[in-house]
């Protein structure tokens, strides 16, 4: 964690190009730019900054962002739910379809179920994300109009339900508007199924390799020789010894995808983290990126620290 | 296993001859691997013969024919500059494999460098490679890559850096657990004994029995690359215009998706099917050489 | 009088490998070794019986079951119901994040059709029968937990489930001590002999099934080498037969 903020801040702290300027424009007289380059910190030497800059961490200010003038921490709060809202959806289409085909695939192992599977999850490791949602967008949205648009709700509809947790999904059922659901959901769609047949791609092959690896054991034998159905077999009970790595390779795709939504963000105009961050970047805006940069990366950690969690305390032969 | 008999190899190097001989012969009856390697030689031929196969100059403009669709002249029409986009892919190649030369390359070296020294040295200077590569793995590639470019500037080198220092991690893990298995191991100590620097050791001994898993890990990984490289290329952080690359041109092309999709369609097909070869190397490698992990 | 079972010149192998070349014995309601080294292709003789082939394997030949055609008949009808078999080690067996009462239960679902409470009383009276001193617990432990004799015990309670014909015993002590290996033979010799099941008893100890079972067939590299009275095995002139006699540790 401390080795991670290092980083970033050492990364931010070597741009070439001076962001005091950024901030006060190349016009601006040199008292202006003494006293925003004091207020930014940035007479101070390295090591200090960083010091106040982890101070500053601990209790949870971010510091402010050069270009919106608010504290990064606000900014980043009102964007992370919709990353969230993609990566979840896109998570959650890839579970769902992804585990029952890859338990077929691993069932009819060499057989055209797992080629085809093969396939598919090829092309998911083959295809760049940012390209497949412009290819969809073209397809769905312009040529057939079966998608909504760019963005993540209508126009009109923003801003209409109260946020109480910035999931649009969620606050719009809340708040009893059927209208802001729907169309929350149409815009939804398009980018929630372009990633999640990344989410998909990975999920099904894991699943197939944790299920195959299963049904050479020696209960899943005995299994039959008691005279149950390969159903009962396939789905009782090798699907639920492979129910604990499942939940970790779960994790993990959401973490892939929490970095994939950079690119798909831009694509469909996705107001999330992801493109927060691309936009800072351009902008020169350090603290916004620096303060993205250590949010992606705490929810990464954490993510990682619950992948070790679930394993140790769900695995029965470990309690 | 043919019932020939077997002459026993007169040496070491006859010994290790055959055993490549037999490792060549699967990995030629594997057809995702003979696949992968055709696509990968294939975009070796693309670049080393753009100029050659080139129907146009990639930065040649011609305004009046811009954004034409694909036809008898340009076989897949022209970008909003008028550039003939057949030819621009063609050079796009060039960027591509020398980013997955350079990096292919070096990387895996220098991790295995890095997990070998830190699997014989132990201690405090194993542990601070190990936190370090902890926090490389820890960064999402793409976002570590987006953070350096950023700070460094665009350009293919910078682009390069950011990509190889998010890449290490795996490589040196790999080479510690190796050298952590075989350090206690007899003839290490006898080569030891006999005079071997740790140097020596490192190439004689360990490497080669890192060899399987890092080439298989190194071909999987170059897919990737080219995925985060093309990444960077699409937002704006890759090598500077107007040299080819083939992010770039589909960000260029997807001011025009309505109308003139094929700007920004081809590019990304080429991307797919460099990144296939990569992908059907690394599994038909892995099917021959690590069969263990399916 | 029909055998229970009757193998005829069975044949089976991985991929180019022969590993049974041309097994064949029949054996009724009665206690029958079937005894060679490992590597013997003993384990394979009983998956080919179930027609459950390891990865890779094939098979051909003739098997009869109570004069039904194994080859063709319908597995799942008989699996369970009218042949069970009982393997090495519970902990392998046994499905691991299941627990044994509810594995026990699930073939009593499927062969005697119970469900709700007399479900789970059939579950504790097998695992009574079984002799295990608390069903109660037993029944509510995951596979992990159990010792290796509680293993067995609760393997056979599930194998009983189906009331089956013909019990195929592979191995069943090997993994035990001395003590529990003959508590558990004492266990399979009663349940055998109070259900007039047949009981097909692999291992590759001579020793173990000269007092323990009627007849034996030896088996070296895949061929039966001699069939014979248990009680007429010490003199046996086989040298195989001898080698396995002598090579048997001393108590």
């Amino acid at each position: 964690m401390f080795g991670l903020l290092l980083v970033t801040f050492l990364i931010a702290r070597v741009v070439p190009v001076d962001p005091v300027l950024a901030v006060v424009g190349d016009r601006a007289s040199s008292e202006t730019y003494a006293r925003v380059r004091a207020e930014m910190g940035l007479d101070r030497p390295v090591a200090v900054q960083f010091g106040r800059y982890v101070g500053m961490l601990a209790t949870g200010d971010l510091g402010q962002s050069a270009l919106t003038r608010e504290p990064v921490t606000s900014d980043i709060a009102r964007f992370f739910p919709a990353t969230l809202e993609l990566a979840t959806a896109a998570t959650l289409i890839g579970l769902v379809l992804g585990v029952p085909a890859g338990v077929i695939a691993a069932a009819r192992h060499n057989r055209w179920p797992d080629h085809a599977l093969r396939v598919v999850s090829l092309f998911g490791y083959s295809v760049p994300v940012f390209w497949l949602g412009l290819m969809a967008l073209l397809l769905f949205y312009a040529d057939l109009g079966w998608a909504a648009g760019p963005g993540r709700i209508d126009p009109w509809l923003d801003d209409v339900v109260p946020a109480r947790t910035g999931l649009l999904l969620i606050d719009g059922a809340l708040a009893g508007n059927g209208a802001v659901v729907a169309s929350a959901l149409r815009h939804l769609a398009l980018p929630a199924l372009v990633l999640g047949y990344y989410s998909l791609a990975y999920i099904s092959r894991m699943t197939r390799s944790l299920v195959l690896e299963q049904l050479g054991q020696e209960y899943i034998a005995v299994a039959r020789a008691k005279g149950l159905s390969e159903t009962s077999v396939l789905w009782r009970h090798a699907l639920a010894n492979v129910l604990v790595p499942l939940a970790t390779v779960v994790t993990i795709a959401y973490a892939q995808l929490l970095e994939g939504s950079v690119l798909t963000e831009t694509v469909f105009a996705w107001p999330g983290l992801g493109r927060y961050i691309t936009g800072s970047l351009l902008s020169l805006d350090m603290n916004a990126v620096m303060g993205g940069t250590v949010v992606v990366g705490l929810v990464f950690i954490a993510l990682n620290l619950l992948v070790e969690g679930i394993y140790r305390r769900l695995d029965p032969r470990t309690r | 296993m043919s019932a020939a008999a077997e002459i026993a190899p007169s040496s070491d190097f006859a010994a290790r001859l055959a055993r490549w001989r037999e490792t060549g012969r699967a990995i030629a009856a594997n057809p995702a691997a003979l696949t992968g390697a055709a696509i990968v030689l294939l975009l070796a031929l693309m670049a080393l013969a753009a100029p050659a196969l080139s129907p146009a100059d990639p930065d040649a403009q011609d305004l009046a024919l811009r954004l034409a669709p694909p036809g008898a002249h340009h076989l897949l029409g022209t970008d909003e500059l008028g550039r003939d986009i057949l030819s621009r892919i063609l050079y796009g190649s060039r960027v591509t494999l020398a980013v997955v030369a350079l990096i292919g390359l070096t990387v895996p070296v220098a991790g295995l460098v890095i997990g070998c020294l830190a699997g014989m040295a132990g201690g405090f200077l194993d542990a601070a490679l190990m936190r370090a590569a902890d926090v490389f793995l820890a960064f999402p590639r793409l976002i570590l890559a987006l953070a350096l470019v950023a700070a460094m500037g665009p350009g293919l080198f910078h682009a390069l850096i950011a990509i190889g220092l998010a890449a290490w991690p795996p490589y040196a893990r790999l080479a510690r657990a190796e050298t952590l298995a075989i350090r206690g191991r007899d003839f290490i100590a006898a080569a030891r004994l006999a005079g071997a620097s740790p140097a020596r050791i490192l190439l004689r001994h360990i490497a080669p029995l890192c060899m399987p898993s890092l080439i298989v890990r190194a071909s999987l990984d170059m897919a990737g690359v080219i995925l985060t490289a093309a990444g960077l290329g699409f937002l704006g952080l890759g090598i500077a215009p107007p040299t080819a690359e083939w992010g770039a041109m589909i960000a260029a092309g997807r001011r025009f998706m309505l109308d003139q999709w094929w700007v920004a369609a081809a590019p990304g097909v080429a991307i797919a099917v460099a990144t296939l070869g990569f992908n059907l190397l690394g599994e038909g490698l892995r099917d021959v050489l690590d069969p263990r992990q399916r | 009088m029909r055998p229970l079972l009757a193998l005829e010149d069975l044949h089976a192998g991985f991929g180019a490998a022969e590993a049974l070349h041309g097994v064949s014995l029949a054996m009724g309601r009665e206690r029958f070794a079937l005894v060679g080294g490992s590597g013997a292709g003993k384990s394979l003789i009983a998956r080919a019986i179930l027609r459950l082939p390891p990865p890779g394997a094939w098979m051909h030949g003739r098997i009869a079951f109570d004069g039904i055609d194994l080859m063709q008949a319908d597995m799942r009808a008989l699996r369970g119901r009218r042949i069970g078999w009982i393997a090495q080690d519970a902990r392998l067996s046994l499905d691991p994040v299941m627990r044994v009462g509810a594995q026990i239960e699930e073939s009593l679902r499927l062969h005697r059709g119970l469900s709700g409470r007399a479900l789970r009383e059939a579950a504790l009276g097998l695992l009574a029968t079984v002799r295990l001193a608390d069903p109660v617990r037993v029944y509510g432990l995951h596979p992990h937990e159990l010792s290796g004799g509680m293993g067995q015990r609760a393997m056979i309670a599930m194998m009983l489930a189906g009331e089956p014909d013909l019990l195929i015993a592979d191995e069943p002590t090997s993994a035990l001590d001395a003590s529990t290996a003959m508590q558990v033979l004492g266990l399979l010799d009663e349940l055998v002999a109070r259900r007039g099941m047949g009981l097909l008893f692999i291992c590759h100890d001579l020793r173990l099934v000269e007092g323990f079972c009627d007849r034996v067939a030896v088996i070296e590299a895949g061929r039966i080498v001699e069939i014979g009275a248990a009680a007429s095995l010490g003199q046996s002139r086989h040298p195989y037969t001898s080698r396995l006699l002598a090579a048997r540790p001393t108590l």
